[in-house]
């Protein structure tokens, strides 16, 4: 399994905890990233294009009639997707726990 | 919203147009309201200035992003049989290829004579004359046929037209030049 890129996994961790439209996503991501991943409209929806493409996310029908912005929330296979990219990080974490990191200047 | 917030935004919706349509059809409105709301959400001057070198940025990197693969959507795939007859092709002429650098090599840099076997006339002949005339015939035919399918499939020769008739037009006077030219 290759990873997903950076944002795209972001975006999708920041759907995991509800639909989202795009600003809010990104205001999400910033916040999960601890302000490390500071997304401008065009990556944002660069990603969300690709995402939509390989079916990972879908755009929810419009609840608010006049909010014409489009919200998106994660698909089935997203969720699987981005559980396994969890796995994956757990796994990670756990094998860096195990392992002496040497302190910067040694 | 203030005045120049809403220079900013009009500057910005025009350069979406740069975007390729389809890509635009269905995000430019989106990308407009998300900047819209990083606008408001920069309240002070520092935060305005980030915010548009930030803008920026992701502009620039995004635009050539999205045209470039738009470009790449736009172009057809490669056929399998033009990329297995230019890898053939590129077999057939490599000889001459790498005659040609040995003897670069033997006369300027080595200072040496040409071995004689290289240039008797049927080696030379062989390998400057017949493998490249026949990688040749095999590239313009996987050609002719990507470009016959091509027409066929638009509508403008009728699909009967057979790929045999493309290659005996473009064959026979080949192997004929071939043939004059080894006689």
């Amino acid at each position: 399994m290759d990873l997903l890129p950076q944002v795209s996994f972001s975006i999708l961790f920041a759907l995991s905890l509800q639909p989202r439209h795009g600003y809010e996503i990104m205001q999400q991501v910033e916040h999960d990233s601890g302000g490390r991943i500071k997304l401008g409209p065009g990556a944002l929806y660069g990603s969300i294009k690709q995402l939509r493409e390989a079916g990972l996310i879908e755009e929810l029908a419009s609840v608010h009639g006049a909010d014409r912005r489009r919200s998106y929330k994660l698909s089935l296979a997203g969720w699987a997707r981005l559980n396994e990219e969890l796995a994956y990080y757990k796994t990670t974490v756990s094998l860096a726990r195990k392992r002496t990191v040497p302190e910067q200047g040694v | 919203m203030a005045s120049h917030d809403q220079s900013v935004l009009y500057c910005y919706q025009k350069l979406l147009k740069l975007y390729p349509e389809a890509y635009r059809q269905e995000y430019e409105a989106e990308m407009v309201y998300t900047m819209e709301a990083m606008l408001v959400d920069a309240d002070t001057p520092a935060a305005k200035w980030q915010f548009l070198v930030r803008a920026s940025r992701d502009y620039l990197v995004s635009l050539t992003r999205q045209n470039v693969l738009a470009l790449e959507d736009a172009v057809p795939a490669t056929p399998p049989y033009i990329q297995r007859s230019s890898k053939l092709g590129l077999g057939l002429v490599a000889p001459f290829f790498i005659v040609c650098t040995y003897n670069c090599i033997n006369q300027y840099l080595l200072h040496q004579a040409v071995p004689y076997a290289w240039l008797e006339a049927k080696t030379w002949i062989i390998y400057c004359i017949v493998l490249p005339l026949l990688a040749f015939i095999i590239v313009t035919t996987a050609g002719t046929r990507s470009l016959s399918e091509y027409v066929c499939k638009h509508g403008q020769l009728s699909s009967s037209r057979s790929i045999v008739y493309d290659w005996l037009l473009l064959g026979v006077p080949l192997v004929l030049l071939i043939t004059l030219t080894l006689l």
